[in-house]
């Protein structure tokens, strides 16, 4: 049961990393356009930089739970290493706070980005220029929520994974 | 406790959750939580603090050249352009003492100037260049030692991550630092060749002799054209695009990007799956790159709201060390942090601390920018944490060379650097002569 929600998780977290890849793309497509439309038409392509600006946010949490899952998180496991040889229950523990603390802080940050994100979804914010060329915010704000709730998911399941595998090898040398 | 105690203890504690090997983002985000819930007495303002630092710290379109630059620097990787580079370096070279060390250099430097990354460049040039420096009679340690000492030249030659992130903190422009980085970085790849030729001279028993040099069939001039045209293009599109004007730095990593994966359509033709394996290291990349920028906001406005970086000022200027006395006391700090933390973490924790106290002294941020990335860079090729020797190691096929081969190789080129850092104080105009 435990494995088989991994898996879905781990499918879900690689479907938001390609939607996360493609948008980087589509950064690349559109200030490509709007630099050949600056200098050969003198037809810059609007709000390219707030679009650029809005955008970055939402591909890195889109991201963030498969490099998450993927244990790419930037870490110094120097010590980690060191135990692995000594002690691989230690390390297991330490792995274990190591992830449960990561777990927590981004149900914080989870709790506190809500009342944000639903502020510019309710208040019909736009991303733009005002009076040029705008689009809806929500789009992406709610996939930064989606990346946040996301990447809380791969910890917890991180966590209850060394968890489990911690108290199952109880006893062994 | 004061607010400047709990500043102090806030740094102590990341550096201990860092060593123990928890993820530097979280370390950051944790410990800046509820160092403000210490400050403030209030959760709801430290929560409201971590939610805007994650929706607005990043929303800003120089971060856009992060996964662009990240995006060029795996297509140029897995186009083969490195190889390409070093088979036309190492036959330009090959009647120097030492040439193919000499070769190396160059093809890195060259390297550099189309990747912002010297782990892309550490970990491209094991596999390309380690096999044929040991093959031809170089010692597995210097051999190692060669390619973790050029990759630092990614970080210093534009375009360049580490200066994209030194840029955003600083609020520097970072067209300036990249043209600032030029001339230093320049420097340091003719010394680092100095540095081979006099080794391959005086120290045979460190670098090896070479001696089946002639293995491989000579090319025709017209084949080494061939060969470098590629990379050529695209530096001429990047650093011509940005100096003749035609776009920003951070609209570069858009050109530089499309021009990277049109190359490497057209002399590979990459799959729809290489393709989206490609989009996939770059995402994994850009995430655990911008998360930890994202943490480190979050950390710097906890440091303002302790007022330790103030407090630091106070206590400096009451030592009466002068601007160099600071500088020194600052490299030292950064080499020291360097042996345990990575690159970025460094930036990011002491940038906030050391901007406030260097302001009065009114010096070229620039300049300062160029001097703080040499010194960091030291620690990519120090033990115990030198990231270009893992990246190294890691990307090795060779078990008989160990960890401390490479540390131990890498360990001459390191001192160079240092040296570099010595002339960058004394000949500021290094950094600055282009600008």
């Amino acid at each position: 049961m435990f494995h088989q929600i991994t898996i879905l998780a781990n499918r879900i977290a690689l479907a938001c990393a390609v939607v996360g890849g493609l948008g980087t793309v589509g950064i690349m497509l559109l200030i490509n356009a709007d630099v050949v439309g600056r200098g050969l038409l003198s037809m810059p392509v609007p709000a390219t930089a707030e679009i650029v600006s809005a955008s970055i946010v939402s591909i890195v949490f889109m991201q963030l739970p498969f490099a998450t899952a993927m244990g790419r998180n930037v870490r110094s496991d120097m010590l980690m290493t060191l135990l692995r040889n000594r002690s691989p229950r230690m390390e297991m523990a330490l792995d274990l706070f190591h992830h449960l603390v990561g777990a927590v802080i981004l149900a914080v940050l989870l709790r506190y980005i809500w009342p944000q994100i639903y502020g510019a979804i309710d208040g019909h914010e736009t991303v733009g220029l005002y009076g040029v060329f705008t689009v809806p915010r929500w789009p992406f704000v709610v996939a930064v929520l989606i990346g946040c709730a996301l990447t809380l998911l791969q910890y917890v399941l991180l966590t209850a994974s060394l968890a489990i595998n911690l108290f199952s090898t109880r006893g062994a040398p | 406790m004061t607010n400047v105690e709990i500043g102090i203890a806030s740094i102590a504690v990341i550096l201990v959750f860092i060593q123990l090997g928890m993820h530097v983002a979280i370390a950051l985000m944790s410990v800046s939580f509820i160092g403000v819930y210490l400050v403030k007495g209030k959760v709801v303002i430290a929560g409201a603090l971590l939610s805007q630092a994650a929706l607005d710290s990043v929303a800003r379109y120089s971060f856009g050249v992060i996964p662009l630059f990240v995006l060029m620097g795996v297509l140029v990787g897995v186009s083969g352009l490195g190889r390409d580079m070093f088979d036309v370096a190492g036959q330009l070279f090959r009647r120097f003492r030492g040439g193919l060390g000499i070769a190396t250099v160059f093809a890195n430097a060259i390297f550099a100037a189309v990747n912002g990354t010297s782990i892309a460049s550490a970990s491209v040039f094991t596999k390309v260049a380690v096999p044929e420096l040991i093959r031809q009679g170089y010692t597995a340690r210097f051999s190692v030692g060669v390619v973790a000492g050029s990759s630092v030249l990614g970080m210093l030659i534009p375009p360049s991550l580490l200066l994209i992130l030194y840029g955003i903190i600083a609020e520097v422009s970072i067209g300036d630092l990249f043209t600032a980085g030029i001339v230093p970085g320049i420097l340091l790849a003719l010394l680092f060749c100095f540095a081979i030729a006099l080794m391959a001279r005086f120290a045979p028993g460190f670098t090896g002799v070479a001696s089946n040099i002639d293995g491989r069939p000579l090319m025709s001039t017209g084949t080494m054209v061939a060969r470098a045209a590629p990379i050529a293009v695209l530096i001429v599109l990047v650093l011509g695009g940005i100096y003749g004007g035609f776009f920003t730095p951070t609209e570069a990593g858009g050109v530089g990007a499309l021009g990277a994966l049109i190359i490497a359509q057209i002399k590979g033709g990459l799959g729809l799956k290489v393709f989206g394996r490609i989009l996939l290291e770059t995402g994994q990349v850009t995430a655990s790159i911008t998360f930890l920028i994202i943490a480190a906001h979050m950390y710097s406005r906890l440091l303002a709201l302790t007022g330790l970086p103030n407090a630091m000022t106070d206590l400096l200027s009451a030592w009466n060390l002068g601007l160099f006395g600071i500088l020194i006391l600052y490299l030292i700090a950064i080499v020291l942090l360097g042996t345990i933390l990575d690159s970025s973490s460094i930036l990011l924790i002491l940038l906030p601390l050391i901007l406030p106290v260097v302001e009065p002294f009114s010096i070229d941020m620039v300049w300062f920018g160029i001097v703080t990335i040499v010194a960091v860079e030291v620690g990519l090729l120090t033990p115990p944490l030198g990231v270009a020797c893992f990246v190294i190691k890691a990307n090795l096929d060779d078990d008989r060379i160990t960890l401390n081969d490479i540390f131990a190789g890498a360990a001459p080129f390191a001192l160079i650097m240092v040296a570099l850092i010595g002339l960058l104080l004394m000949f500021p105009e290094l950094a600055t002569v282009l600008l």
